[in-house]
């Protein structure tokens, strides 16, 4: 086997959607050795958004199905969990205690193991037994009423940010708690949460809020404390744009050859272009009309104005910086079809992610991982045919 | 020595803003000795957003001023890296090399050093060279697209989600490079970046629009998907509401008693209720006009319905399990007042993370850590007096 940082670490990944599986997918990428234990019918992922989560957070597992409601099915993952250096999972507080798998059980078969469990609010707390997603998370923290048209409903996030950012804390806590077994010898029980995830993206509002008083709102997309900035149409599409200090709005007056606004009354001080917002984004877009995106990008971004196209999902898909940093690539998915999805997003010089398997079949590898934990052939055929694993 | 997995830990955090320093933060409250290393005058942080920023990223770090723009300063530098065991920078590309910090000189000077830079676009690349920062990942990678209402311009998400999540990656990967470097010696480079984030968040819908061909569009507070979904009033305040499977559909219309609603042919399926979104939003709101929000919210949760809160900052940073969790707590911020700031997002039961000190006051550990790494008395007094390093 290639020499990883996480090689020698094996990994039993008994969660679902969209945070636990971007865990132990990380861990996958660095070489642990991942095994996905699924429930009879798949973990949830595999249908999520028309199976379309599935590729970009089950690469490099591998998948073996075992019944955990059945009494063997837990003798099963305690046979497992002998050989095994951490386990994830994302189940409700008090169903893997039901399920017989819960840290303390574990913890007796193996001492030495990490057991992480991803929930919606975590373990305790008033919320704990509340069902937890991503667009609750958004909800409860402030993160949604921060997001949208100030006229308007506040806006659901278009992407899980939630759920992958949860995911990353409980990879990083993984690694860090197998670290310090490594050293002492001890294992631990780790919790992550939605919810505490969501928090911290929210922590300088909380602060700023503690410190004014004042309530934060939504904007749109552009931003209260300065002009300009947000989405501006162009000849062809949309820029995002942004000037946050005096310079960056003389630089972008000069790079598009206006100096003239630099010292127009109505746009010569931030608290002027707040004050004709509206003139200056019509301005503007009057300007930016006679250019195509791709030539005003570059005119901005020349200048060092923070600048970037407003891509589509279509065209960030196909985005070739991002194909070319391997960030995207095309993969294939478990029906043999070649999709775009996303490899590991942090690059490095001398062990880097890598991706071998991007979507495991279901059941693939349950034979095959039941013999490396030393199940005889005629009990994995008994279990086989008692439906106990598939 | 303190029991923490990361006590032996050095790392030298170079940076400002709000990502690498995320990063900083989270090795700091498991043990890492981390040195923030902040430009005369201080890190850009310490003025961002009011001034709120720091008591979030700055939390367990020591703070020494270096002025890195002069020689001296780059040597007092590079002795920090012959004892670190991590560096973390957010410069763009070619700016390290600037300032004779770069990957390779400074692996010359200690082999085992982990490296790792956090950048808008990342290090090579067409864009590398580009201005970034978190609304700009979310523009680029159809983040905002998908954000909003869908008769507006997209939304730029109110948090600096990509900003911290590139900050919880980076610190990720900073330990599997420190456990090779201590297994084989030898030190590496590390890239994260703003773009690569956002294009990680985004994944399920590359692939998504890549076997469909569809190109999805934002969709407000609800789910084009299902009904009903979003955000609904209630007599008090709003609530958000998700019903993606037709049992939990039928679980709220009996938990506000409107069983009825069950078999209206207009609410009868999925398709029924998507169709009738309106109709349904209108019918559900009047309803729910007649609770309070959290006792509508107790009938909804009792019956496993996904509901919760919508709520505000201000009472978000008020919120009971959040604090109760520890997640978020009154620290001291950096002129003495207690402000409210998250900590540790992950609990871990043997190793918890600590918080240790608030944010530190620029330069106030200048002394102490130049001493810790060998400067003897006359040495720190000619940099002080020279103005290389400043002293609290």
């Amino acid at each position: 086997m290639a020499e990883t940082p996480l090689t020698a670490t094996t990994v039993l990944d008994l969660s679902q959607g969209v945070a636990g599986p971007t865990a132990a997918t990380l861990l996958a990428d660095f070489g642990a050795d991942v095994i996905s234990v699924e429930p009879p019918g798949g973990a949830t992922e595999r249908r999520l958004a028309e199976g379309s989560a599935f590729p970009n957070v089950s690469r490099n597992k591998r998948s073996i199905v075992v019944d955990l409601k059945s009494d063997e099915g837990t003798a099963v993952l305690h046979r497992l969990v002998e050989d095994a250096d951490a386990l994830i999972h994302n189940n409700r507080p008090g169903k893997m205690t039901d399920l017989g798998c819960d840290y303390e059980t574990l913890a007796e078969i193996n001492p030495q193991l990490v057991y992480c469990s991803v929930t919606g609010y975590g373990e305790d707390g008033p919320y704990r037994d509340r069902p937890g997603i991503d667009p609750l998370a958004q909800a409860v923290s402030g993160m949604m009423w921060t997001t949208g048209e100030p006229d308007r409903k506040p806006s659901r996030i278009g992407a899980p940010t939630i759920d992958s950012g949860t995911g990353t804390y409980a990879a990083f806590s993984m690694v860090l708690a197998l670290w310090h077994v490594q050293q002492t010898g001890t294992g631990q029980k780790i919790e992550t949460s939605l919810i505490d995830t969501a928090a911290t993206y929210l922590g300088n509002w909380y602060t700023q809020y503690s410190m004014t008083g004042e309530v934060p709102q939504r904007q749109g997309h552009a931003w209260d404390s300065y002009a300009p900035s947000g989405a501006f149409e162009t000849g062809t599409n949309p820029i995002y744009l942004a000037t946050p200090f005096q310079g960056l709005w003389e630089r972008f007056a000069h790079a598009i050859d206006r100096d003239d606004w630099i010292d127009d009354p109505r746009f010569k001080t931030n608290d002027k272009r707040l004050e004709n917002r509206e003139e200056l984004t019509e301005v503007l877009e009057n300007e930016f009309r006679s250019f195509d995106r791709q030539e005003l990008i570059a005119q901005l971004v020349a200048a060092g104005v923070p600048a970037a196209e407003l891509q589509t999902v279509e065209q960030a898909a196909h985005d070739e910086h991002l194909h070319e940093r391997g960030t995207l690539r095309r993969v294939d998915d478990v029906d043999g079809s070649e999709v775009i999805a996303t490899g590991p997003p942090v690059k490095f010089s001398e062990t880097p992610g890598e991706v071998e398997d991007v979507a495991p079949e279901l059941g693939e590898h349950t034979s095959e991982v039941l013999a490396e934990f030393g199940f005889e052939k005629s009990m994995v055929e008994r279990l086989l045919d008692d439906g106990v694993v598939n | 020595m303190r029991e923490k997995p990361l006590a032996d830990i050095t790392v030298l955090d170079l940076s400002q803003a709000v990502a690498a320093p995320c990063a900083g933060v989270l090795l700091a409250d498991f043990g890492a000795n981390v040195i923030s290393i902040e430009p005369p005058g201080g890190g850009s942080e310490r003025e961002y957003g009011g001034g709120s920023t720091m008591p979030n990223f700055g939390r367990n770090k020591r703070s020494i001023v270096v002025d890195l723009k002069t020689d001296d300063g780059t040597d007092v530098l590079h002795r920090l890296v012959e004892d670190a065991d991590v560096l973390i920078h957010n410069n763009r590309p070619g700016k390290m090399t600037d300032l004779g910090c770069d990957y390779e000189t400074l692996s010359a000077v200690n082999p085992q050093l982990v490296y790792c830079s956090v950048t808008g676009y990342g290090e090579d690349g067409p864009y590398r060279d580009r201005p970034g920062f978190d609304p700009l990942a979310q523009a680029m990678s159809g983040l905002m697209w998908t954000t909003g209402e869908p008769d507006r311009k997209p939304s730029r998400i109110g948090a600096s989600t990509i900003d911290i999540g590139t900050g919880i990656y980076a610190a990720f990967a900073i330990w599997p490079a420190l456990r090779h470097a201590r297994a084989t010696g030898e030190g590496q480079k590390i890239e994260a970046s703003l773009f690569d984030t956002a294009a990680a968040f985004m994944g399920h819908w590359y692939t998504l629009y890549d076997k469909t061909g569809e190109q999805p569009q934002r969709q407000g507070h609800s789910w084009e998907l299902y009904a009903p979904s979003g955000v609904f009033e209630t007599g008090t305040d709003p609530i958000y509401l998700s019903t993606p499977f037709q049992h939990l559909w039928e679980r709220v219309a009996e938990a506000v008693d409107r069983p009825e609603w069950i078999d209206d042919p207009r609410f009868e399926t999925g398709d029924d209720r998507a169709e009738n979104r309106a109709e349904l939003a209108a019918e559900l709101e009047s309803e729910f006009a007649d609770y309070e929000r959290d006792e509508l919210l107790d009938l909804l949760i009792e019956a496993g319905v996904p509901a919760s809160e919508l709520k505000t900052v201000a009472e978000a940073a008020r919120d009971e399990h959040l604090h109760e969790r520890g997640t978020l707590q009154e620290i001291e911020d950096v002129d003495g007042s207690e402000v409210t700031a998250t900590a540790t997002p992950v609990s871990l039961s043997e190793t918890p993370g600590r918080i240790e000190r608030g944010p530190p006051s620029l330069g106030e550990h200048s002394r102490d850590v130049l001493a810790e790494f060998g400067f003897d008395d006359d040495a720190i007094e000619r940099l002080v007096g020279d103005e290389i390093v400043h002293d609290g």
